[in-house]
């Protein structure tokens, strides 16, 4: 896992000293993941209609993952020319496919998708069709356990309908928030269980920075300045002072919880369950706390 | 061995310029051979400071469009010996500062045996202030002792340990903090930040405190640095951090309030 510390990719400036003509970059960014369940096309086309309907500017020239894993066949059957041909009149842009047998890849590759892992969440009444193992099946790190539940979060951003490509911390990253969804309505949410090492953060957090472990817990050594903001999919830890956002259980794993040592931040939130400044008791500013959620609301303890 | 200082705040009219001016000056009057750039293209000031304005005829920015010989565009102080300035373009915007010209321009002035090139960073954090802090090795940043200004040096510090060219290649740049328009008075009350509080916050090394004075105002009305007439408190503040830059071991001062004797209170 990697921690880039960046802002606003666009107006960096580069070395004077190596013309490089490319520069590699790993970021973060958001896709629709499109989970397929069906080939018949004119169904899907109407129900794309509808969906893209409601929301256009969030969909237009949107590029989207084809999931397949709810294929019978993972996607061996599927034609792709036609179904892209049918996302691009509805101005999505297929890039990639995941979840596929070797067979659908295969096929993928050939139409000029991509290949992404993709750590499926599935909900078993759907997914009848148990995954091949193979290598064309999602990456798991060994002993890692993907636990189903109900989504009980309100934040969920990132469940069925939308995968972080990669781990990151980004600066001026909007707060995770509801995003629309294009797959049916049953959620998965993926239960961080130690299995990946937490990020562990040396600096400071400062104004406008955003940390972001994804699918591990954080570690922050240094202060949490105002204006900075850390986010993990499982626990929070604070050994300096907490003075902007800190956000636990991004995705809604129920048992997340913050630890700190000085608790004077902007807001809190665990597994979807907010508190802003104001409403932190007084007597719990500058003290040691552990915060935890309790029927979706905040609740803070002693460390 | 060069060494490129950027002095920045984010904040605008927290003293970026006013301490460019001063460091440069008093760097110069200790023998070291500085120059002094102006950033903010479009804004340019450092020349007002520093008392050049008149002799401006070719700027930053012809220099990095090749449209002025560098030897040419630099100002030589008249009253102190090793001090030059490149100031900014009037007439330009911030999009004409680009990587390749400004490095290129540094390294030149590296080759031409400058100790200390001290660049006056535009307000902000668009691009005029990205390319100032982009090949420092050092950087000064200037705040105020009020919360909004302690804030945006917070988010300079963030910059600078994530979008330079010493960050890129993983290394760190040696930030100091100057405190600037300081009232000691004004703390005991309540009513500012005190030092403590600020560093407690920014957590980097204290360069200085520079007191709030009306020399400030003055010198700079006259296109003199303050650190020239050393009977003011804001000559003696900055002299303390040119040597504490240098890295002699100098105590604080201006952090307390002054106890005023009898007669002081009296007729002061």
């Amino acid at each position: 896992m990697e921690a880039l510390i960046e802002s606003n990719g666009a107006a960096t400036p580069r070395s004077a000293a190596r013309p490089d003509a490319f520069e590699l970059k790993g970021v973060m960014t958001s896709l629709a993941v499109l989970r397929l369940f069906s080939l018949d096309l004119s169904l899907m086309e109407r129900q794309l209609r509808i969906k893209i309907a409601h929301l256009p500017q969030f969909f237009q020239d949107a590029p989207v993952v084809l999931d397949l894993g709810a294929l019978a066949l993972g996607g061996a059957e599927v034609t792709f020319r036609p179904l892209i041909r049918l996302l691009r009149e509805c101005h999505l842009i297929p890039v990639a496919i995941t979840n596929a047998s070797e067979a659908g890849r295969a096929n993928a590759v050939a139409e000029g998708l991509g290949v992404m892992p993709y750590r499926a969440t599935r909900n078993a009444s759907r997914a009848a069709v148990t995954q091949p193992r193979g290598e064309g099946a999602p990456q798991q790190a060994p002993g890692e356990i993907t636990r189903v539940v109900r989504a009980p979060s309100r934040t969920a951003p990132a469940d069925d309908s939308r995968t972080p490509v990669r781990t990151i911390a980004v600066e001026d990253m909007p707060t995770p928030a509801p995003t629309p969804v294009a797959a049916p309505p049953p959620r998965a949410v993926p239960v961080p269980q130690g299995a990946r090492p937490a990020m562990v953060v040396r600096q400071p957090v400062r104004s406008g920075q955003v940390i972001y472990a994804q699918q591990s817990d954080l570690i922050v050594l240094g202060p949490v300045n105002p204006g900075g903001e850390v986010i993990a999919d499982g626990n929070v830890h604070l050994y300096g002072v907490a003075r902007g956002r800190v956000i636990a259980g991004a995705q809604g794993y129920p048992e997340a919880q913050i630890f700190c040592q000085r608790l004077e931040a902007e807001l809190v939130g665990v597994a979807g369950a907010f508190m802003m400044s104001e409403d932190i008791p007084s007597k719990r500013r500058g003290k040691p706390a552990r915060i935890s959620s309790v029927d979706g609301a905040c609740r803070i303890e002693d460390l | 061995m060069s060494k490129v200082v950027v002095v920045a705040s984010g904040k605008g009219g927290v003293g970026k310029t006013t301490t460019s001016a001063n460091i440069a000056a008093g760097l110069a009057q200790k023998g070291h051979k500085t120059v002094a750039i102006d950033f903010d293209v479009g804004l340019r000031n450092l020349d007002l400071v520093l008392g050049c304005e008149r002799r401006v005829v070719y700027d930053f920015v012809n220099v990095i469009k090749g449209e002025a010989k560098l030897n040419v565009a630099l100002i030589r102080d008249k009253r102190i010996e090793n001090l030059y300035v490149l100031p900014a373009s009037q007439t330009r915007d911030k999009d004409a500062l680009e990587p390749e010209g400004v490095g290129r321009v540094l390294e030149d002035l590296k080759g031409m045996g400058f100790e200390y090139i001290i660049c006056d960073s535009p307000a902000g954090i668009e691009k005029g202030a990205q390319m100032a802090m982009y090949f420092a090795d050092e950087a000064i940043v200037v705040a105020n002792p009020e919360v909004s200004s302690v804030r945006d040096a917070d988010r300079v510090l963030g910059l600078l340990s994530a979008k330079t060219n010493r960050a890129e290649v993983g290394k760190t740049i040696k930030s100091h903090l100057l405190l600037t328009r300081y009232s000691p008075a004004m703390v005991k009350k309540g009513e500012m930040l005190s030092v403590s509080d600020v560093l407690e916050l920014l957590g980097i090394p204290l360069l200085g405190v520079i007191p709030e004075s009306k020399a400030v105002l003055q010198s700079s009305n006259k296109g003199t640095p303050a650190i020239m007439d050393d009977t003011t408190d804001v000559a003696q503040a900055y002299l303390d951090v040119v040597y504490r830059f240098l890295g002699e071991e100098r105590e604080q001062r201006f952090i307390d309030e002054e106890k005023k004797g009898i007669f002081r209170r009296l007729f002061g």
